[in-house]
């Protein structure tokens, strides 16, 4: 009988720690439940596991573990694994791309922090919001104003690439106990890849529906233009660089996917010697440009490096050889807004101009102007 | 005697002003006996105390200390080539700094991988190492001093060109920091470098100070200073040494300061009336402590929240002064 | 005590830079208290030498040592505690008052940072005195002149309490009171500090100055070392310096005179007399009166057919008068008047012929027994013929024939008077114009013992055993009138060596001696005084005196006598008391006897005569020598 009470003692006692241990997993013994459905984005996943935690990982490396509001942080986990805790109310968005997509997640009032200040935003739903002062310009990416993030009690700060260059900023922040995400969209070889990005914003700021819903309408745009045929026509993508080179993307960057997924050719000679660099730009010499995209029929002049232009006049001041191409002639010679690269979110829409150009329709542009 | 100490206690006292100051102001009002607290080592993980004990202390002291070494520099190398406008970089070493930091920025972004700060500032290390190598080397082979000044400007134009070689075959976003950077910057000064620099600036500041009694022979003549007993060669590596260190130190960390090297010392023998290096090298690094507390202040309070960078900040103050230094000793000469 | 230790050595020394020899096989060394100047043209390698020596410059072949050390085996602080060094580099004294610059030369004692210790302060304080910068201590360097500089920085080089201090041409800058001073800082350094002093120098006369040795460099090597007088006699220095002959015969002489007279190896240089002096002053002033322009300069030949030539100084002339002054030269000759000037106003009179007269500094004559009378001025006989020859020259040059009158005076005359016996001789206010043959023979002591002496050997030489010793130009003149020079007895000028010249010849082994001369001379033989010469004594007037009250003399005689200027003086006393053959008979007979004693073993004897008087008296034995004389003459001998 004894040895009965005991035994019954020891399973009672197992039972209980068992069931502590369940209150209080471990993380080793977690394991993802499901995983966020991309069909684009190739730089960041995100698993999800019990207790509504998910993990996110950002270009392989990066991983954040975001634990909802109320949640508790598992135990072991990893110094490497950064705790993001919901709410993210006060987000220093140093990253001008991903606003945007922030905005169209309906979750700009998340955001405190900005790294560019309000003359530099083209969408005027930013601007005005900076203007005010509801999200507040810090300074620049690689100086921040610590002392104003800090003030603003930040819970996370989202930045792209360009902090790589600047590592003791993102050390700095990092010491204030400010977890640092570095969006990894401008690595996403496809449009939509960008776009698709929403999701994880979404899913960052408590609106996975909202970024979901945006997301199938711009898919949904891009379907309908994959279905048109191909026009068979060639387009080039550059500007002339203030030293004299022609800046122009290089094949495969998301832009030349967009003239593709438009219906028309992105023109780039492939023998041309390209470093495999993480670079999505290649500056040519202008003969090497002329020889590659004298035949191009459309031209596309980027405007976002030093202005927009008007007239043909003004691309011929830039350089006078561009007289001699074909879509000079033609006069089919367009230039980008300056709002293009700042609103990702309207990528499928740009892709329908591109379409628009490419097949000389006569519709309304929102983000390409032409040049006469 | 007289002039001595109140020249010290003037500097002592302004530099604590400056200290205190850059303490208390910033884009965060925080009251002064919360910073007091603070300092104390109370409630250092509120907002409060981590701007005043994360943000602003560990800035300060970067901004003091390497002021401070990049002044010292300069007097050493302005008594060292009798030159009143030779500066801390003017051995090349802020040179061979950028150039490897240029590398190493376009070499590791371009393959991908990404580079912590502590990879940064190694790499100016190494550059100024490199830098002071050779200028070590080429010491040992000349006997005038004014030769070895324009082979340091030499490296100085040879490390330029080869950056400006290596930046034109680089993309604009790799390399977009590096002009950043060679403007300097106390933002981002973390404990861990502030850690890092005090021991290696430390070292070479006292082994200056103790430098002071060949320094003031030297500074009659080098025949004079050799007629005293000094050994030249010796004498020569040293100065070489401590002053590339104590100039690499600054540029690792905070990237070239312009005009502070060159300016400080004129300030001081000017507040001193004396060039006597046992005062100087005490003077120069509390003078320059606070002129570059000073312009630090400024660089970040003036058009907040965006940064100067503090070479913009020192260039307007130290510029003035050294044509002003400069005018009224030839004025003097002239007459 | 006399440190003479060793404290610079070259050993086949030699210096240059790198492949280049500048210098080479340089062998000297320097003692302590020495003081060595280095001498030689430009590229000699006098400044790479100093350099190799003082430890800046590692010598190529060879040693130097430093109080017996190899200067390689001794480190750089033991080399600068004992050697020093002032070289051309102009120090850079940054906002340093002197007080720093010269405590820099501390250095070598000082502790790890430099700071001074209280004995640092004062020893930097004593030097500062030595060198006369103590004035300047608190004055910034940059701003002193260079000859304040070069004290400072001696100053300096004295703070390291060296025993060797080197100097590179410190004298390059600085003007002639400051490289004076430097010479004499340096003689004072190496005299009473007993440091040994090694100094390069491009000035001649300031090198002669320093008195030590010279070592001479040319062309890389050490050319001659030697005495001042060595490596100045001759023309070597021209040589050394490859100047034209004759470009440094004027070196540290005043213009105009050059004549020498040769004394045993050495030549001593002649001067002139202020005699000459007037009559050279007076001639240019007659010449600016009747010409209207001072001429460029003014020569004469002197009584002894010597032409002399001088420059005029403190020239100046309205219508009514001229004046200007000459520059006495007294040669190598010892004289107090040396370097006076001479000066000579020469007015219109209407009364036809030259007056010539004394004015201030010139002395007055105010006892009688001299050659000019009581009340005139002490412009003596030939002087004043020389004068006047000079000045009617000059009225016969521009046929001038009226009246002139010439008035001679010494701007320091009183002054240097009382350096003289004037006061004694009764001339009041100023020196004597003299000369009775225009030229000063410089007469230095051993040269003219030697001189006698020589004369004597070569006498003897050539076979005599007479020989007459006579004290000076009067002497001569008298024998000639006694005809005593017409017997082929060798006269010699014994001067005032009266004694040396009686020992000489006896040890040479003459039989017979006559010692002619005048009274003022040998008078003081009777009180057994053999050299005659002022300074060693006078006794003059005690010796006429004393014998005078021995023969009877009156109380007023002796004190009579014992005022008198000049024994001529004391003669006339005499004459008038009727005592003066008494007396100059027992006078005679002391100077026989004491000459008598000291000529041991030789027939001597004594004639002693007054300009005035002619012969006063012979002593026995110069008479029975002189008739011996006549008598073998008189047998055509």
């Amino acid at each position: 009988m004894k040895r009965l009470k005991l035994a019954a003692l020891w399973l009672l006692l197992l039972l209980l720690t068992a069931c502590g241990q369940a209150s209080a997993p471990g993380w080793d013994t977690m394991e993802p439940i499901g995983h966020m459905d991309l069909s684009y984005a190739e730089q960041f996943r995100v698993d999800y596991y019990p207790e509504n935690l998910a993990l996110i990982t950002i270009g392989g490396t990066d991983e954040y573990l975001l634990v909802p509001e109320g949640g508790s942080t598992p135990e072991g986990l990893g110094q490497e694994i950064r705790v993001l805790h919901q709410p993210l109310d006060s987000i220093y968005l140093a990253s001008s791309s991903a606003m945007d997509l922030f905005l169209r997640a309906e979750a700009l009032e998340q955001v405190t922090m900005t790294s560019t200040d309000a003359a530099g935003w083209t969408i005027p739903e930013i601007a005005a919001q900076v203007e005010s002062g509801t999200i507040r310009y810090v300074g620049k990416y690689s100086a921040p104003d610590y002392e104003a993030v800090v003030s603003e009690e930040c819970k996370l700060a989202v930045e792209n690439t360009m902090i790589y260059h600047c590592p003791e900023t993102k050390e700095q922040l990092e010491a204030l106990g400010i977890p640092v995400l570095v969006e990894r969209s401008s690595y996403e070889p496809h449009p939509l890849g960008r776009v698709e990005w929403i999701k994880l914003y979404g899913l960052l700021t408590g609106h996975p529906d909202t970024a979901e819903r945006f997301f199938g309408e711009s898919e949904e745009k891009l379907l309908a233009l994959e279905d048109a045929a191909p026009t068979g026509k060639t387009a080039s993508f550059f500007y002339i660089t203030s030293s004299g080179y022609a800046n122009v993307r290089k094949p495969g960057d998301y832009i030349s996917e967009m003239i593709r997924l438009a219906g028309g050719i992105y023109l780039f000679q492939e023998d041309q010697a390209v470093e495999d660099n993480a670079l999505s730009t290649v500056n040519l010499p202008l003969e090497n440009f002329y020889a590659s995209a004298r035949e191009a029929d459309i031209l596309i002049y980027n405007s976002t490096v030093d202005g927009e232009l008007e007239t043909l006049e003004d691309l011929l001041k830039k350089s006078p050889l561009l007289g001699d191409f074909k879509a000079v002639e033609t006069g089919q010679v367009w230039c980008t807004n300056q709002n293009m690269f700042q609103q990702v979110s309207a990528t499928a829409d740009m892709i329908g101009d591109l379409h628009t150009v490419l097949t000389g329709e006569d519709q309304p542009l929102h983000f390409l102007h032409r040049l006469t | 005697m007289r002039r001595t100490v109140a020249a010290f206690g003037v500097l002592a006292l302004v530099l604590a002003l400056l200290l205190v100051l850059n303490l208390n102001m910033g884009s965060v009002s925080v009251p002064p006996g919360r910073v007091l607290e603070i300092l104390m080592g109370h409630g250092r993980s509120d907002t409060a105390g981590k701007i005043v004990f994360t943000i602003r202390l560990p800035r300060l002291i970067a901004a003091a200390v390497l002021g401070g070494a990049l002044a010292v520099a300069g007097f050493l190398l302005q008594t060292f080539f009798a030159n009143p406008i030779a500066g801390p970089f003017v051995l090349g070493i802020s040179s061979g700094s950028k150039l490897t930091v240029a590398l190493s920025m376009i070499w590791c972004l371009s393959a991908g991988r990404t580079m912590s700060s502590a990879g940064m500032i190694l790499s100016a290390f190494l550059g100024a190492a490199t830098a002071m190598g050779l200028i070590l080397l080429i010491s040992g082979r000349v006997r005038k001093m004014s030769v070895l000044v324009i082979c340091g400007v030499m490296i100085g134009y040879i490390c330029s060109a080869v950056t400006d070689f290596a930046v034109t075959f680089a993309d604009d976003a790799n390399i977009v920091n590096l002009h950043n950077w060679s403007r300097g910057s106390f933002s981002g000064m973390s404990w861990s470098s502030v850690r890092a620099m005090l021991p290696v600036a430390g070292i070479a500041l006292i082994l200056s100070f103790l430098l002071s009694k060949p320094m003031s022979a030297y500074q009659m003549g080098e025949q004079y200073a050799r007629n005293l007993g000094v050994d030249l060669r010796k004498f020569r590596v040293a100065l070489i040494l401590l002053s590339s260190v104590l100039s690499a130190c600054v540029t690792a960390f905070a990237g070239p300061i312009s005009f502070l090297g060159v300016a400080a010392p004129h300030l001081m023998k000017r507040l001193l009336g004396t060039a006597k290096p046992i005062l100087m090298i005490p003077a120069c690094f509390l003078g320059g402590a606070g002129f570059c507390l000073l312009c630090d202040l400024l660089a970040r309070t003036l058009f907040a929240p965006t940064e100067l960078s503090i070479s913009t900040v020192t260039a307007v103050f130290g510029a003035p002064i050294v044509i002003c230094m400069m005018v009224a000793r030839g004025r003097e000469r002239v007459a | 005590m006399t440190d003479t230790r060793l404290l610079l050595e070259t050993r086949s020394l030699t210096v240059g830079y790198g492949e280049r020899i500048v210098a080479s096989a340089v062998d000297a060394a320097i003692k302590a208290g020495e003081l060595l100047v280095l001498l030689g043209p430009n590229g000699s390698g006098k400044t790479t030498l100093l350099k190799t020596i003082a430890g800046q410059l590692a010598p190529l072949h060879g040693a130097v040592f430093l109080a017996g050390k190899d200067l390689n085996t001794v480190s750089g602080s033991d080399r600068s505690k004992k050697l020093s060094l002032l070289s051309t580099e102009r120090p850079a004294g940054e906002l340093m008052t002197c007080r720093e610059v010269v405590s820099a030369g501390r250095y070598p004692y000082t502790g790890r940072l430099g700071i001074l210790s209280d004995r640092d302060r004062e020893v930097a304080e004593r030097c500062m005195e030595r060198m006369g910068a103590l004035e300047l201590a608190e004055t910034p360097f940059d701003s002193i002149s260079d000859g304040q500089r070069q004290r400072v920085l001696l100053a300096r080089a004295l703070c390291q309490e060296p025993e060797v201090l080197v100097l590179d041409e410190p004298a390059s800058y600085l003007d002639i009171r400051y490289q004076l001073e430097l010479v004499e800082a340096l003689k004072r350094l190496s005299r009473e500090d007993g440091l040994a002093v090694v100094v390069s120098l491009h000035e001649l006369d300031l090198a002669r100055r320093c008195g030590g040795r010279i070592l001479c460099l040319r062309e890389g090597r050490v050319d001659r070392l030697g005495t001042a007088e060595e490596i100045f006699a001759g023309d070597y220095l021209e040589k050394l310096f490859s100047l034209p002959a004759g470009s440094l015969q004027n070196t540290g002489a005043p213009e105009g005179f050059s004549h020498y007279v040769q004394s045993e190896g050495k030549r001593l240089r002649c001067g002139y007399t202020t005699g000459t002096c007037a009559a050279l002053a007076a001639s240019g002033a007659a010449r600016a009166l009747l010409t209207g322009a001072f001429p460029e300069s003014v020569s004469l030949v002197t009584p002894k057919g010597i032409r002399v030539e001088v420059p005029l100084e403190a020239c100046e002339q309205d219508e009514t008068r001229a004046a200007c002054g000459v520059r006495k030269d007294a040669g190598d000759d010892v004289d107090c008047t040396a370097g006076a000037l001479i000066c000579a106003e020469v007015r219109f009179r209407q009364k036809p012929g030259v007056e010539i007269d004394g004015g201030a500094g010139v002395g007055r004559v105010t006892k009688p027994g001299l050659d000019q009378p009581v009340g005139a001025a002490a412009i003596n006989s030939t002087p004043r013929r020389m004068i006047l020859e000079a000045v009617e020259a000059v009225c016969r040059t521009v046929e001038y024939d009226g009246g002139l009158q010439v008035t001679v005076s010494v701007p320091q005359g009183e002054e240097l008077a009382k350096k003289t016996l004037n006061g004694d001789l009764g001339v009041l206010g100023g020196i004597s114009i003299l000369g009775t043959s225009g030229i000063v023979e410089p007469m230095s002591h051993q040269a003219l013992v030697d001189t006698i002496a020589l004369e004597l050997r070569q006498a003897y030489a050539l076979g005599h055993r007479r020989v007459i010793l006579t004290p000076g130009n009067y002497g001569t003149a008298f024998l000639r009138e006694q005809g005593l020079d017409a017997f082929g007895v060798p006269v010699v000028k014994c001067s005032n060596y009266i004694g040396d010249a009686l020992d000489e010849a006896v040890s040479l082994g003459y039989e017979e001696l006559l010692l002619a001369g005048h009274l003022g001379k040998l008078i003081k033989l009777a009180g057994g005084i053999m050299n005659t010469h002022s300074r060693q004594a006078d006794c003059r007037r005690e010796l006429i005196t004393a014998h005078a009250a021995v023969c009877g003399g009156s109380r007023e005689l002796c004190q009579a006598l014992m005022e008198c200027a000049t024994t001529d003086a004391c003669l006339e006393l005499l004459e008038r008391e009727g005592r003066m053959e008494q007396v100059m008979e027992s006078l005679i007979g002391e100077i026989g006897k004491h000459l008598q004693k000291r000529a041991q073993g030789i027939q001597a004897g004594a004639m002693v005569f007054s300009n005035e008087r002619g012969l006063l008296g012979v002593t026995p034995e110069a008479k029975t020598m002189t008739d011996r004389w006549r008598m073998a003459a008189g047998e055509g001998k």
